[in-house]
């Protein structure tokens, strides 16, 4: 090998040193990504506290229909948001709960399954541009062939807020 | 051989004797031709041979009159400068030395020469002085060390272009240099500048009695007209020639003296053949031969007879060319006088042929038309009293001939008398056997008409007898039938009730399977169940590792294989729940067929009980069936005796009518036959004429 092709492999090397360290530079968010019948939906995992299954559900009257109930969960009540009833007006039948972290809130989601929980780069987040649906869900991303939307939980829990204080 | 054509006679003894005539004409012509070829290619050989010889003679005659003369001329030189030449080193002379054979050149310095006080290198006075005196060519040559050799200092030999060939240089490797260097003189035939010329050198001895030069005479070889005059006024016919080739090393192949073609090199020269014949002469040195020479202004190949002898004193080949064509003229003109002669030879013998043919065809074709009217059956005309009259052969073959027509003619009127006498019994005879036949033949008829009848009658009571048998049979193997039949009905039965206790039993033992499955089903929802809430443990897990940063990192890990394997228990209990789904509804088909199957085993069972009981009124029936067809049986082989008896004597009586019927038969017929012969003898002897 001469001079010249050991400079350029030299530079090379350098470069890629750069894409790496660039690589690593990348913000990765971690997002647990579950079922509502067979459409998938994804949440940031840091806001989920735990999944619970075959919890009791206690029905509570004179609320929005996207409230499937309570749970009781360590003592605490959490209200369990029906995802599907909220997205298409029909009611999921589930036994699967997240329970979501929240200072303020005690809230937790009827979901059908757990896909996974996968580390998605920033850069492959399309986040959502549209006043309509920004309100639901705040981007999607391309996993495995499937785009897949990641809910809005703070909007979520501000539009229950609305809801209660018009009851 | 079959000649296909038919010729006659005449025509035969025509061809035959003017084919031995040409073919001996052609033989003695061809002959002839080929011997005059052989002697006037000898003369011609020898005659070109001794031209060859003679001019080889006159050749080598003047070669060595002009070596004495050149031996004389070196002597008068010789005078001139021995003894009287110096070397002077304060006066060197430059020169630019060649190699007369390589022509490679190398700059040199001598010391100038004086012959006599006067200056020679370069000067020419001298040498042109004694040129004049003694004629040919003159030079004084100056020893050289370096490189080795006798330079040309003065001469009158010249270059191509006129020049003075000074400067030039006889090289170590030359002959001439090593007869000098032992201070001999050279005498002979050497190679000087750019031509071979007769020579003398002789050494010159300087003051020091070491040679510093040498001097030379020499005549030009080509340049002696005479001799060239007298080479080319020599040839052989109009046509031929001869000329000289050179046989030296370096100029093997110029034309030293030609007629036409002087100084050119023909050595690759080719005949019609592609042979390089000049070559092959240079090679050869003496010789002859025959070439189809092209002709170098027309291109056209003419053949040439040559014939060469070598000349080593000069280094030549002396070559006579004739003109083929020209030498075998005389042979061409012989050719054209034995055309003329043999046509009119075959003229003269066709002419007597045809008179000598005609006549012996004459009798014989006279012969020949008697001949086809005696195959026509006219014996009434005799041969010709001419022919007959005739001296030779021919006239006495007609004599016998003739007396032999007359004795049959005599002959045949006799047996045509014998003939009509012997018709007429036979007639008769024929008559009589014919109304014997008749008879017998009308008896013959009526007696076959009886046997016949009788013949068909016991062919039926045997058909009668055979079928009886075939029925007797029959009963029989149907009683037989029907009691193998009636006692497999019987262990059908027995079987049949088997089953039915053996698919009461499978019905039970595949609903215990199917409880069975059941069970199995709710321990596959407990594990099924366990492993989605272990799954839901390691979603947990992994999002508290999550939340933990970096420092769960590998408890991530771990809770992501578990849930992993939970996936997999999930998956793998989903399989087991297709897999009990499976067999629960096999089984439930299973209970369905075997439900069915019982019903048509007892449905079978139901029908067999019947059968049995049909079979057992067959089996009476069969019974009597076969007792009632072996008593027929016993009555028409009686009747059929009885009739074999009666055809027999009828037989006998017939073969007895028929053998009488051929004998009147074969009576008839040999009368007929008789009667035929002798009609056809009569026919054949009516187309004689005897008168």
């Amino acid at each position: 090998m001469d001079n010249d092709e050991l400079i350029a492999k030299l530079e090379n090397s350098d470069r890629e040193d750069d894409t790496a360290l660039a690589a690593e530079d990348e913000v990765v968010h971690k997002l647990l990504i579950f079922q509502i019948d067979s459409i998938k939906y994804a949440v940031y995992a840091d806001l989920v506290r735990e999944i619970v299954i075959n919890h009791d559900l206690y029905y509570i009257p004179f609320v929005p229909p996207y409230i499937a109930g309570l749970i009781n969960r360590q003592g605490q009540p959490y209200t369990v948001f029906d995802l599907k009833m909220l997205f298409t007006n029909e009611r999921l039948r589930a036994s699967k709960v997240l329970i979501m972290k929240s200072e303020t809130d005690y809230i937790a989601f009827l979901i059908t399954d757990v896909a996974e929980i996968s580390g998605i780069p920033a850069s492959s987040i399309n986040l959502v541009v549209s006043s309509e649906t920004e309100n639901t869900f705040i981007g999607s991303f391309n996993h495995r062939g499937n785009e897949i939307f990641i809910i809005n939980v703070q909007e979520i829990y501000n539009r229950l807020a609305d809801d209660l204080q018009n009851i | 051989m079959n000649i296909p054509i038919r010729l006659s006679i005449r025509h035969k003894i025509l061809l035959g004797s003017i084919g031995i005539a040409t073919i001996a004409c052609l033989s003695i012509a061809i002959l002839c031709y080929k011997k005059a070829g052989a002697i006037i290619d000898t003369a011609a050989e020898q005659g070109l041979t001794g031209i060859t010889d003679h001019l080889l003679n006159l050749c080598r005659t003047n070669y060595e009159l002009n070596q004495k003369t050149v031996n004389y001329n070196l002597n008068v030189a010789n005078h001139f400068v021995n003894g009287k030449t110096e070397l002077n080193n304060n006066r060197p002379v430059r020169y630019n030395a060649e190699d007369q054979v390589t022509h490679v050149k190398t700059p040199v310095a001598l010391p100038g020469m004086t012959v006599g006080g006067t200056f020679v290198s370069n000067s020419f006075e001298l040498v042109d002085r004694v040129t004049n005196m003694i004629g040919g060519t003159v030079t004084i040559f100056q020893t050289m060390t370096r490189p080795k050799g006798l330079l040309r200092i003065s001469t009158s030999v010249k270059r191509k272009d006129g020049s003075r060939a000074v400067g030039t240089y006889i090289p170590e490797s030359s002959p001439v240099y090593a007869a000098i260097m032992k201070r001999e003189t050279f005498m002979g035939n050497a190679f000087v500048v750019n031509d071979w010329y007769i020579t003398a050198y002789k050494p010159i001895i300087g003051a020091g009695n070491d040679i510093i030069g040498t001097i030379y005479v020499g005549i030009r070889q080509s340049e002696m007209d005479v001799l060239r005059n007298k080479i080319l006024s020599v040839k052989h016919g109009a046509q031929g020639m001869t000329y000289v080739i050179d046989d030296h090393e370096n100029s093997r192949g110029t034309l030293v003296i030609h007629p036409s073609m002087e100084g050119k090199n023909i050595l690759g020269s080719k005949d019609a053949d592609g042979t390089e014949y000049i070559r092959e002469i240079c090679s050869r040195k003496n010789g002859s031969g025959i070439y189809s020479i092209p002709d170098p202004e027309t291109g056209t190949a003419k053949r040439k007879m040559l014939q060469y002898r070598n000349l080593p004193e000069m280094g030549w080949i002396i070559v006579a060319e004739g003109d083929y064509d020209e030498i075998n003229s005389p042979l061409f003109s012989l050719r054209n006088t034995m055309v003329v002669v043999g046509i009119l030879c075959i003229i003269f013998i066709v002419v007597v042929g045809t008179y000598f043919s005609r006549s012996i065809s004459a009798v014989v074709r006279n012969i020949v038309t008697r001949l086809k009217l005696l195959k026509e059956g006219d014996f009434s005309q005799d041969i010709s009293a001419e022919d007959m009259a005739r001296d030779d052969e021919f006239g006495v073959m007609a004599h016998h001939f003739s007396q032999l027509i007359q004795n049959t003619r005599e002959l045949l009127g006799k047996v045509k008398q014998t003939t009509e006498v012997l018709t007429e019994s036979i007639q008769d005879l024929t008559v009589s056997s014919k109304e014997i036949s008749s008879t017998s033949n009308q008896q013959a008829a009526a007696v076959k008409e009886i046997v016949t009848t009788m013949e068909d009658s016991d062919s039926l009571s045997k058909q009668v007898a055979s079928r009886i048998d075939e029925v007797a049979r029959i009963a029989s193997q149907t009683k037989d039938f029907v009691e193998k039949g009636f006692s497999l009905i019987r262990e059908t039965l027995d079987k049949m009730e088997e089953i039915q206790n053996t698919n009461a039993e499978s019905i039970t033992g595949v609903r215990s399977l199917g409880t069975q499955i059941e069970s199995i089903w709710d321990v596959v929802n407990i594990i099924n169940g366990i492993a989605d809430q272990t799954k839901i443990i390691a979603f947990n897990a992994e999002l508290e590792a999550s939340a933990a940063g970096d420092a769960g990192k590998n408890f991530q890990i771990v809770a992501s294989e578990v849930r992993r394997l939970a996936d997999s228990t999930v998956s793998s209990t989903n399989e087991i729940r297709q897999k009990i789904d499976e067999i629960q509804r096999s089984s439930d088909n299973l209970v369905l067929s075997t439900e069915k199957g019982t019903e048509r085993i007892r449905e079978g069972w139901e029908r067999s009980t019947k059968l049995r009981e049909v079979f057992d009124e067959i089996l009476n029936s069969a019974e009597v069936s076969a007792a009632s067809s072996e008593q027929i049986v016993a009555s028409v082989n009686q009747q059929v005796s009885a009739f074999e008896q009666i055809l027999i004597t009828l037989r006998q009586i017939s073969q007895g009518i028929d053998d009488f019927v051929v004998s009147t038969r074969s009576t008839t017929s040999a009368s007929e036959s008789l009667k035929e012969t002798g009609e056809d003898l009569k026919t054949s002897l009516a187309k004689y004429i005897l008168s």
